[in-house]
């Protein structure tokens, strides 16, 4: 894969500039600041007990890992979605999947007992996504693949839909399962642990290299069904890959993390103007701008309003904007 | 643009079709609610009770049901075909974003009564509007299509987060996820008088630009070369699209799903001419919101009352799925 790492030379720095400081400024603000200085003693120094190291591997560098891995996660799905569909304004939350892991959530705290609840939180909001996601593409079948047009119709539709049950199911039920309701789907990171995080982290490793590895057919794809498939590039194959690989990120995300709207939108599209539309500097660049707005998000958001925080996924659109308008404006 | 006259017989047929339903579903509506009525009461000269419920409650309602059905659906038709993308719709523009945000303003700093929260929601999606457009606008090469996407998805991002952060922060999610649904439960004949002006001149408007919008869908090079003021059409658009989307904004807060949903459901019938397209649009909207809304009044005291905003996406779903899908081979 040398020629794919040399095309891409060209977005590493951009990458580097924008999410180490980023990263850093996650760890280094919080409940009290830790100025650089210490940060470095904390992780240098050979002393195992001190309290800056306990308040950073306990706290923030689980929090930071977790916001990257959500930021990243969400943008390469929002960037293989938007590729397959040929839409800049697909996104995951466009297949459904914010809507069916409302749902599911909803119905799950309606039923069960809330300590239950607690525990099945993730696998429940994980199926209710992936179902709804399945639903979409069986509905947009049509005389043996899968329709674009169609799919961008039925997901916003079944979404639309499942996401109205789901506030009725929450408006005729006791009013804390839709206080609940609402924290667990506004994009909150404070409830990541250690489980979520391995989670996470299993499905990156697996999802980032596949898309990188069918980074070459997409480009491929974007000529056209007739010219790829001409070329040999299988295109239903590839395709359904690349959406499987989406629907699975960003179904994950919003089950461990919330709706972290707009992420998967915006990183992509940031992107999409440093870059180009070339698929694999793409995926590298989305990845880190995700990143990038999540911990930076993330960060205002548990720091910036004293004590109640704000979820992330309500700021991630504020963050991106300054940049955005720089990017539209200036250049 | 001429159509082949099977095609053309197939939307008369649909145009008969709706407008017949919407009749139905118009009169159906002046009949039910909380109060059942006679068909008599229907009969204007009449001095009964029920006549007067008919006339200075229900009617109102059932209009500006439809009155935003339609304006909604023909905002959604002109912003597609404005920026080729069959995911925009009106909050795209900022619209919705901007009026929510102004409302929860104005219940934030005050009690605001009815008619002061009409006028605040049109001032606010307005505002919204304007921002995307002055963004998209400042850029080197002026408000191109792609532009026009992009700055409405980010500005409207940021409306609804700071939306979002306002709620969250003062704990008002249930009282406002509740409004941010819509409805017409509070219409009165004056407030159809102050919006009626707004969607005309706005639906007078799209039906005078849609040649145009036709050409530049095509092709911007071609519709310039025929001599087509892109920017000015663009402009005009914009204009008809705030009008209109306001308008409905005023009437009944953010109904979302029928703008962007209803040219969708309607392009496979008309194909590619905008003219031919709005009209539909415009019947199919105004059923959808009618209907919703006479059931959401049907169902008020049964179960919860059910905002308008739940049942537009619960009625359209099935229907836009089944539509496209019947369309598949002639999806655009």
């Amino acid at each position: 894969m040398h020629g794919g790492f040399h095309e891409s030379a060209h977005a590493l720095p951009v990458c580097r500039d924008l999410s180490v400081p980023g990263c850093v400024l996650g760890l280094l603000a919080g409940s009290y600041w830790l100025s650089p200085h210490r940060l470095w003693l904390a992780l240098t120094s050979s002393e195992t007990q001190s309290a800056d190291l306990r308040l950073l591997s306990t706290f923030r560098l689980p929090r930071v890992a977790g916001a990257v891995l959500v930021g990243a996660l969400l943008s390469l799905s929002g960037c293989l979605l938007q590729g397959v569909t040929r839409n800049v304004l697909a996104d995951p939350g466009l297949l459904g999947l914010h809507s069916g892991a409302h749902l599911a959530l909803v119905i799950l705290l309606v039923f069960a007992n809330p300590v239950a609840a607690g525990y099945l939180r993730v696998p429940v909001a994980f199926s209710g996504a992936v179902a709804t996601a399945a639903l979409v593409f069986a509905a947009s079948r049509h005389r043996g693949s899968t329709s674009r047009d169609l799919l961008l119709i039925v997901g916003m539709a079944l979404g639309a839909a499942l996401h109205a049950v789901g506030l009725l199911v929450a408006f005729s039920a006791p009013s804390e399962v839709l206080a609940r309701a609402m924290v667990w789907t506004t994009g909150n990171l404070s409830g990541i642990g250690g489980r979520e995080l391995s989670l996470l982290g299993l499905v990156f490793v697996f999802v980032a290299p596949v898309a990188w590895g069918i980074g070459k057919q997409l480009d491929i794809l974007a000529i056209g069904k007739d010219g790829a498939s001409s070329v040999g590039v299988s295109v239903n194959r590839v395709r359904l890959l690349a959406m499987a690989l989406g629907v699975l990120g960003a179904a994950v995300c919003v089950a461990v993390g919330g709706a972290i709207a707009s992420v998967g939108l915006i990183a992509p599209n940031l992107a999409r103007r440093l870059v180009g539309p070339r698929s694999r500097p793409l995926l590298l660049l989305s990845a880190c701008c995700g990143a990038t707005l999540v911990v930076l998000a993330d960060t205002i958001g548990r720091t910036a309003f004293g004590m109640l925080e704000l979820p992330a996924g309500i700021l991630v659109a504020a963050v991106g904007t300054p940049y955005f308008l720089w990017l539209l404006v200036i250049r | 643009m001429m159509a082949t006259d099977k095609s053309a017989r197939h939307l008369r047929a649909i145009t008969g079709l709706l407008v017949a339903l919407l009749l139905v579903s118009f009169l159906v509506a002046l009949r039910t609610g909380v109060r059942a009525s006679r068909w008599t009461d229907l009969w204007p000269r009449n001095r009964a009770i029920g006549t007067e419920i008919v006339y200075s409650l229900r009617m109102p309602r059932v209009l500006m049901g439809g009155l935003v059905g339609m304006s909604l659906a023909v905002a959604g038709a002109l912003m597609q075909s404005l920026t080729r993308n069959r995911l925009a719709g009106p909050s795209l523009m900022g619209l919705g974003p901007g009026a929510t945000l102004a409302i929860l303003g104005a219940m934030i700093l005050g009690k605001p009564s009815v008619p002061e929260l009409s006028a605040i929601s049109f001032v606010g999606a307005t505002l919204g509007g304007l921002l995307v457009f002055a963004v998209a606008a400042a850029s080197p090469r002026g408000a191109t299509p792609p532009k026009l996407v992009l700055a409405g998805a980010i500005v409207g991002g940021l409306l609804s987060s700071i939306t979002g952060a306002l709620i969250f922060r003062l704990q008002l999610a249930e009282v406002f996820l509740y409004w941010t649904l819509g409805g017409l439960g509070t219409t009165t004949w004056t407030q159809i008088v102050g919006v009626l002006p707004l969607m005309v001149v706005g639906l007078g408007l799209s039906w005078l630009l849609a040649p145009s919008l036709t050409l530049l869908a095509a092709g911007e090079e071609r519709a310039r070369a025929l001599g087509l003021a892109a920017e000015r059409v663009r402009m005009l658009t914009m204009l008809g699209v705030l009008l209109l989307a306001g308008g409905a904004a005023a009437a009944a807060g953010p109904v979302g799903f029928v703008g962007v949903m209803v040219p969708n459901l309607c392009r496979p019938w008309t194909g590619p001419s905008v003219r031919r397209l709005l009209p539909i649009c415009a019947l199919a909207g105004a059923l959808l919101v009618a209907t919703a809304d006479l059931i959401a009044r049907a169902l008020i005291g049964q179960i919860i009352d059910i905002p308008l905003g739940v049942v537009t996406a619960v009625l359209g779903a099935p229907s836009v799925i089944w539509i496209a899908r019947s369309n598949a081979r002639r999806l655009p």
